[in-house]
């Protein structure tokens, strides 16, 4: 086979031909890979999202709830129970949540790592309140029994919104049984990779 | 001579059948023995807002004169693990069928109380004596341990809790057994049993 400049160099082509080849071969196959991993990784997350019953978790949220004696002039901040009406301990519970349709995976081929991105929790619903106690002493009037409870909610709602804690604890959680759980995958899927859960 | 074939072939089929069946309890079998189950596996974090109630009791001496006991309440925080011991998770196998044995979940480590919520300012008092009987740093650590010691006491107690940390170690294990198993989900089945 010749072309106008003379004969074709197969001792030059071929090796080229066989080393772009390899290159293509080693580029695609790591393409997939990086793209097989992540796709396995979104599948199962479905899957253990549903069987640990991940997208809620329900908190023990107990508070202290202070009845003013007169509402107009009440120092909320003091700690003297004989400063208020009554005081309360009230012991309830907040469902907090995840939307794991929001969850982002990312494949560091550099690093190995598979990184798993949590969004944030949510406070859902209203909180429950589960049993009451009177804090100074005396049982209070079965008629005021409602407006105490009223009292725990609104406490446990206002001071669960203001609790800095509470959100990353909730996705903390989320994170614990990710990690383990793919810790675990990891190793048998492709133990060379890790998982970080963010 | 064709009913010879028609034998030979039946004969071949039901020993490849044989064969291939005997292969994937092997596989199986060997697949099993690679799960190393070793540590606690963490399956569940829980985070706690809960009320204190502490008695101070009235001190002895001249200094401590007319003081009288009081209760403090205080609101804390804090978080605890729960899991399960993976060394006492049993994985054996009877032909294409796993038997898996999870321990009960109990809790991991100690609870971890936010010690800062037990500063003086962070106490709601009953009542002061003539002598105020007034909260120390003492106080505070004690108060701080009784917490301590009340969420431990709390969440061995959580029985919904230790059973959803049973259950999501199983969803766990469960995965580790897909992934080793080495075989297609249909060829072998998993019998579970939970320690109560």
């Amino acid at each position: 086979m010749k072309n106008e400049n003379g004969p074709i160099n197969y001792k030059l082509w071929i090796p080229l031909l066989l080393i772009f080849i390899t290159l293509f071969v080693i580029f695609f196959t790591r393409l997939n890979k990086e793209g097989q991993i992540k796709m396995k990784v979104k599948s199962t997350l479905e899957k253990v999202v549903e069987k640990s019953d991940l997208e809620t978790v329900t908190i023990t949220y107990n508070v202290i709830a202070k009845k003013c004696k007169d509402e107009e002039n009440c120092d909320q901040k003091s700690n003297n129970i004989s400063d208020f009406q009554y005081v309360v301990s009230c012991k309830g519970s907040i469902v907090a949540g995840i939307d794991f349709q929001k969850i982002k995976v990312d494949v560091d081929e550099k690093d190995k790592k598979v990184i798993v991105k949590v969004p944030d929790a949510t406070i859902i619903d209203e909180p429950n309140i589960h049993s009451i106690k009177f804090l100074n002493g005396n049982e209070l009037s079965a008629s005021e029994l409602p407006n105490a409870r009223k009292l725990c909610q609104e406490t446990v709602k206002e001071k669960s919104e203001l609790d800095q804690k509470l959100i990353p604890a909730a996705k903390e959680q989320s994170r614990v049984v990710l990690e383990e759980f793919y810790n675990q995958w990891i190793k048998a899927y492709d133990s060379s990779y890790r998982v970080v859960i963010e | 001579m064709r009913r010879f074939i028609i034998l030979m072939v039946l004969f071949l089929s039901i020993f490849c059948l044989t064969g291939c069946r005997k292969d994937k309890e092997k596989v199986l079998a060997e697949n099993m023995k690679k799960i190393h189950l070793t540590g606690n596996l963490v399956t569940y974090q829980a985070y706690y807002h809960n009320v204190l109630e502490y008695d101070k009791k009235a001190g002895s001496g001249i200094t401590h004169l007319f003081e009288e006991d009081r209760k403090l309440f205080a609101e804390y925080t804090g978080t605890i693990k729960f899991g399960i011991n993976l060394s006492k998770v049993k994985i054996k196998t009877s032909g294409r069928e796993v038997n898996v044995f999870i321990p009960k979940a109990t809790v991991i480590g100690s609870p971890n109380v936010d010690k800062d919520d037990f500063i003086e300012e962070n106490f709601i008092e009953s009542r002061e004596g003539i002598n105020k009987n007034p909260i120390t740093a003492d106080d505070s650590a004690a108060a701080f341990d009784k917490a301590q010691a009340e969420m431990m006491e709390n969440a061995s107690k959580d029985e919904e809790l230790l059973s959803k940390a049973q259950e999501r170690a199983k969803v766990i294990i469960e995965e580790n057994i897909k992934q080793f198993s080495g075989l297609n989900q249909k060829d072998y089945s998993v019998n579970w049993e939970y320690e109560q």
